[in-house]
């Protein structure tokens, strides 16, 4: 990638008619350093997805000012440039995607047009995007109503419950006498659920809505009397 | 109430009101609420008062409206909202209190009403009365001088209050008033076993809470019970977003303002209306959301915060003979890949697609040059179809297997009402296997396949 302008003058002496003597100089602007890279750090992953790009500044020989142009690519071969562009010092700050792997390198360039070689080439990957998961909002009871009295030994335990995400909701049931709960039924996608129930009893039951993510949202304490 | 060219206190509370984090004069049943704190001090000064009409509902119209003596809309539809019309309940209580108890023309009273916290002392020989308020916009310990000691009635609570001394320092919160009385009073608009002034369903002699907001449900003493709707809390997890960060996050907004708080790790979060709790490493966590307005209200969740994973693959599988040629494709990690078949390693590889022999039931896993970007995990599931002759069939089921795979195989036969009548595990030689279904009665039946190929037919034995 070097450029290397010879200039060559060809000064012609003459002395006492006897020597001829040519003397030849070259002029030539060397280009810059080629520059290095500093900050992501090569290898990087997981990372945030704004991300300030620092190298170290090259120098020139003769002094010129430089200007560094940088790419950032999806593939190692920068065939997908996904950023670019030319800056006079030495960082540049950009917004990525998340969840991808970049390459990215850097290049000085003199104010006489010379152009060093490309950095090296280091890579990053940037940080996931979250998976988001509502909990199931609180399950909501349709019957019996509460504190109401059965007067059947077998009952429809019903109640209702709603996901924003509109995942499939499963739910335990829990039904007891005196708050000491038994677990009646596990995993069932009803929403209702028949129980057979002992006379003069004050039943309290409650359930518990999960998620097709782990989440489970524990309903609040119902009861109901029966006396049949 | 307010000067008669002035506006009213209901258009300067939504326009100028002040605002807290949690608290906000200009949010309307806020400053609803705050005109009935404002009546709460108005009328229980001795002396007359005049307010003006539907000032009693909120009335929240500049009085430019129309130019400063046009014409102003009237809105007997402020009746319609519950919290509208609790202040007309309020401000009604009060001036009956003051026409039924003489307490409330004694010349013996003292006012103390310069700051925030604002307070009013009534004295004569039937009872005493003291009125507090928080006028600020955050909560308040107020010093209260109770004119004597004993029991005091809280009227709009019920509460009970015995002193032994009468300096006492009472907690209020913002735009919050109470009314003690040295005697028990009961609703001053009617007050008797047959009344039910508050038409709440408990008469006015049984009802601890008179002044209850319409369409509130109550106990059996009459006093609003704490219920929240379903769709009241959405609590949102958020997974790690990069190995090894604990960055997953809880989200919780309430459409209830409230006092709330929630125990989460053993560390206590107090919120009114929202709460981000942020840093959370990967796990499973339960919680539960309390409040101070019912210290018997309990509501639970549990949530997972996923790790986070960085490589991630995606596999088709095509069968040839008895293996299974998998395709994978890396949708994103960093190369070279290693492809681990039952934690043997296969193959190592920097194309982003490419193909590999497997057999179903192997698991096969990848990584990539960063150890730190995890792992992709997957287990060959094949489906071979799987076809059963003769149907309907009278002694013998043949079930025909795609690409004369040979294999053990778990067959169940499974009547219509889901019960399991048989379950074996079979050879599948050569693509084929007999089951003798000679013993069956006549019907439909489900044959369940499970292994290289899981299906379910349904035939009928004849």
């Amino acid at each position: 990638m070097k450029n290397i302008l010879l200039f060559m003058s060809i000064l012609f002496f003459a002395s006492c008619g006897s020597d001829n003597g040519a003397t030849e100089t070259t002029d030539l602007n060397e280009a810059p350093t080629t520059p290095s890279l500093l900050n992501p750090t090569n290898n990087l992953l997981c990372i945030s997805s704004e991300l300030t790009f620092e190298w170290a500044a090259s120098t020139d020989a003769e002094g010129d000012a430089i200007n560094y142009y940088y790419e950032v690519a999806t593939d190692n071969m920068f065939n997908n440039v996904v950023k670019s562009g030319t800056v006079q010092g030495t960082s540049k700050l950009l917004q990525l995607e998340k969840e991808t792997a970049y390459y990215w390198r850097v290049q000085a360039t003199d104010s006489k047009g010379d152009t060093s070689d490309f950095s090296d080439i280091w890579n990053l990957y940037t940080e996931n995007i979250p998976l988001e998961n509502h909990l199931p909002f609180m399950p909501e009871l349709i019957s019996p109503s509460m504190k109401s009295t059965v007067t059947s030994n077998t009952i429809s335990l019903t109640w209702n419950c709603a996901d924003i995400d509109n995942d499939a909701l499963i739910y335990n049931v829990f039904l007891g006498k005196d708050e000491s709960f038994e677990e009646v039924a596990t995993g069932i996608s009803n929403t209702f659920l028949e129980v057979s129930l002992d006379n003069n009893t004050v039943y309290s039951w409650k359930v518990e809505a999960i998620d097709s993510k782990n989440g489970k949202t524990i309903g609040q304490i119902w009861n109901f009397t029966v006396n049949f | 109430m307010e000067s008669h060219d002035e506006e009213r206190m209901m258009y300067k509370n939504l326009e100028y009101g002040k605002e807290e984090e949690n608290y906000s004069v200009k949010n309307l049943n806020t400053a609803l609420e705050r005109q009935e704190l404002a009546g709460a001090f108005l009328f229980t000064i001795p002396g007359p008062k005049m307010i003006w009409q539907f000032g009693e509902l909120g009335y929240e119209i500049s009085i430019d409206e129309n130019g400063r003596t046009g014409k102003k809309p009237v809105l007997w539809e402020y009746l319609d909202n519950a919290n509208r019309k609790h202040i007309y309940d309020t401000w009604s209580t009060l001036i009956a209190l003051k026409n039924k108890y003489d307490v409330f023309n004694t010349e013996d009273f003292s006012l103390n009403t310069s700051k925030l916290q604002k307070s009013i002392t009534l004295k004569d020989a039937s009872m005493d009365v003291i009125i507090i308020g928080n006028f600020d916009i955050v909560d308040e310990t107020m010093a209260i001088n109770f004119t004597k000691t004993g029991t005091w009635f809280e009227y709009f609570s019920g509460e009970e209050l015995n002193i032994s001394e009468t300096q006492q320092s009472l907690l209020l919160e913002p735009g919050e008033y109470r009314i003690y009385t040295s005697e028990k009073i009961y609703d001053p608009r009617g007050g008797t076993q047959n009344d039910d002034s508050d038409n709440d369903g408990v008469n006015d002699l049984d009802d601890q809470c008179p002044n209850t907001i319409e369409g509130a449900t109550v106990d059996e003493n009459g006093c609003a019970i704490f219920t929240l709707d379903k769709a009241n809390f959405s609590v949102k997890s958020t997974s790690e977003t990069c190995p090894g960060e604990s960055n997953g996050t809880l989200s919780i907004n309430s459409i209830r303002n409230s006092k709330f708080s929630l125990l989460l790790n053993e560390q206590i979060y107090d919120f009114r209306t929202s709460l981000s709790i942020e840093n959370l490493a990967p796990g499973t966590y339960e919680f539960c959301i309390y409040t101070e307005e019912d210290a018997s209200f309990e509501q639970c969740y549990e949530f997972t915060v996923d790790a986070a994973t960085t490589v991630v693959a995606k596999t088709t599988n095509k069968i040839e003979g008895q293996s299974v040629i998998a395709n994978i494709s890396i949708i994103r990690g960093t190369a070279p890949y290693t492809i681990y078949i039952n934690n043997t390693k296969a193959k190592e590889t920097n194309d982003l697609n490419f193909n590999i022999e497997t057999h179903a039931g192997d698991a096969i896993s990848i990584e990539t040059a960063a150890d730190c970007e995890g792992k992709f995990e997957e287990l060959v599931t094949l489906q071979t179809k799987v076809t059963a002759y003769p149907n309907p069939a009278k002694d013998n089921l043949i079930l025909s297997f795609e690409n004369n795979i040979s294999s053990s195989i778990k067959i169940s036969i499974i009547d219509t009402t889901g019960k399991t009548i048989d379950q074996k595990e079979k050879q599948i030689i050569n693509g084929s296997l007999s089951i003798d279904i000679s013993q069956l009665e006549n019907g439909f039946y489900f044959i369940r396949t499970e292994g290289v190929s899981t299906n379910t037919i349904k035939i009928l034995k004849q």
